[in-house]
């Protein structure tokens, strides 16, 4: 990799994390909302979500440039546009990549108009966009072999194809029993993902602990979606957070293998086989990530019995969901941090070059 | 074998726009967790929790 490649890399994942840092203090100012005293204007949850969906595409079109950057042959050029075009034709984890980063492009085109194409976005676009990530990553912290991967890697982008679709289509039509597919395609890939989890080479970074994360989070938003898809549930999600909460835990497993990226990417760059970020910033964001969805659920709850089965008006329930506001704010208070800390250890172990 | 090495370290990425955009997220950052803390505090409070 030539110096400016590095340098450009290097850009890239800086400026993913600078966007989920800008993120996570405007998830974090929008939260407080739910408080009495709080002043902060509505369209600031809009543009924490605007934010996480740029820092996201960012860090995961990093991933695929960095992938194609290592990649075998190199074509006889330096201009980084006709590398990854290069190796988007040849090599198997940038073909799933470039056709999920296709599809996150034509679906974010309709992502303001319609619903369907913003969950298509999320559940298909960006999931066949990070799992080749994900899968490369495996190749960089364990012992498993490249063809073992790349089967892997094809078996899992249908599986999870075939998952997404399902999770989009339930939204308009009963599929009932076909739901049941959702968390078995994704309980298959946390079984399949174990074998490279639990068979690590001598890399001393956090990717592997970021990768099980983001595996534990797309199980929970299976389980959550295939329940939520459900003809029968559905009336009862009316002005409740239950598809806030599917969306985030997806969102949120996605930004744990792109930070699982910016640990092993930046890492290579320095040559030092040295974790870049450490233990405190990876519980702290988890806590943050699992407490908050937990308290998201019951609050969930609390607006379900409140408003369809008791019909408690809606004021009273706002004032019953004080308690758990508190910690929903607590939660993101923790991921803020968390993220403050994982910025503070990635700058502090900054790439050098030697010239 | 030793490869004698010319030149001095530096970071990859330098020049003042990278400075004042870290800056400025830093302090965005800090900024807001210290609102979300006051907020917090000031709703406990209020609340009679504390």
């Amino acid at each position: 990799m030539t110096l400016p490649h590095k340098r450009v890399i290097y850009a890239l994942f800086s400026l993913t994390l600078l966007l989920l840092l800008v993120m996570a203090a405007c998830d974090l100012l929008a939260s407080t909302r739910m408080l009495p005293g709080s002043v902060v204007p509505e369209p600031l949850s809009l543009v924490a979500t605007t934010l996480r969906d740029v820092g996201l595409l960012l860090g995961l079109l990093a991933g695929g440039i960095y992938i194609a950057l290592n990649s075998d042959p190199r074509p006889p050029t330096d201009n980084l546009l006709k590398i990854v075009w290069f190796h988007s034709r040849r090599d198997g984890f940038l073909r799933i990549w470039s056709i999920g980063l296709l599809l996150v492009i034509g679906t974010s085109l309709l992502a303001w108009q319609s619903s369907l194409a913003w969950w298509l976005r999320l559940h298909v676009g960006y999931v066949l966009m990070a799992l080749p990530i994900a899968f490369w990553l495996m190749l960089r912290v364990s012992n498993v072999q490249r063809p073992w991967v790349m089967r892997g890697l094809r078996s899992m982008s249908i599986m999870l194809i075939i998952a997404g679709v399902v999770l989009v289509l339930a939204q308009v039509t009963s599929l009932s029993l076909l739901l049941i597919w959702v968390p078995m395609a994704y309980g298959i890939f946390a079984a399949h993902s174990y074998r490279a989890l639990s068979d690590r080479n001598p890399t001393q970074t956090l990717a592997a602990h970021w990768l099980a994360i983001g595996v534990l989070l797309f199980i929970l938003m299976s389980v959550l979606g295939s329940v939520l898809g459900l003809a029968s549930v559905q009336p009862y999600l009316v002005d409740t957070f239950w598809l806030g909460l599917q969306s985030d835990l997806a969102y949120y497993a996605l930004v744990a293998w792109v930070l699982a990226l910016l640990n092993q990417g930046t890492a290579e760059l320095r040559q030092h086989n040295r974790r870049v970020t450490g233990f405190v910033p990876l519980w702290t964001i988890s806590a943050g990530i699992f407490g908050g969805g937990f308290v998201l659920a019951l609050m969930s709850i609390v607006q379900i019995y409140g408003l369809h089965v008791f019909d408690v008006p809606a004021e009273t329930i706002e004032q019953s969901l004080l308690p758990l506001a508190f910690l929903w704010v607590s939660s993101k208070l923790l991921i803020a941090i968390g993220l403050g800390i994982y910025g503070i250890q990635f700058q502090r172990r900054r790439v050098m070059a030697r010239e | 074998m030793i490869v004698e090495q010319h030149g001095e370290e530096r970071p990859l990425l330098r020049g003042w726009h990278w400075r004042v955009l870290g800056w400025a997220v830093a302090i965005f950052l800090l900024g807001s967790i210290g609102y979300a803390i006051i907020v917090l505090i000031v709703g406990l409070l209020e609340s009679g929790a504390l």
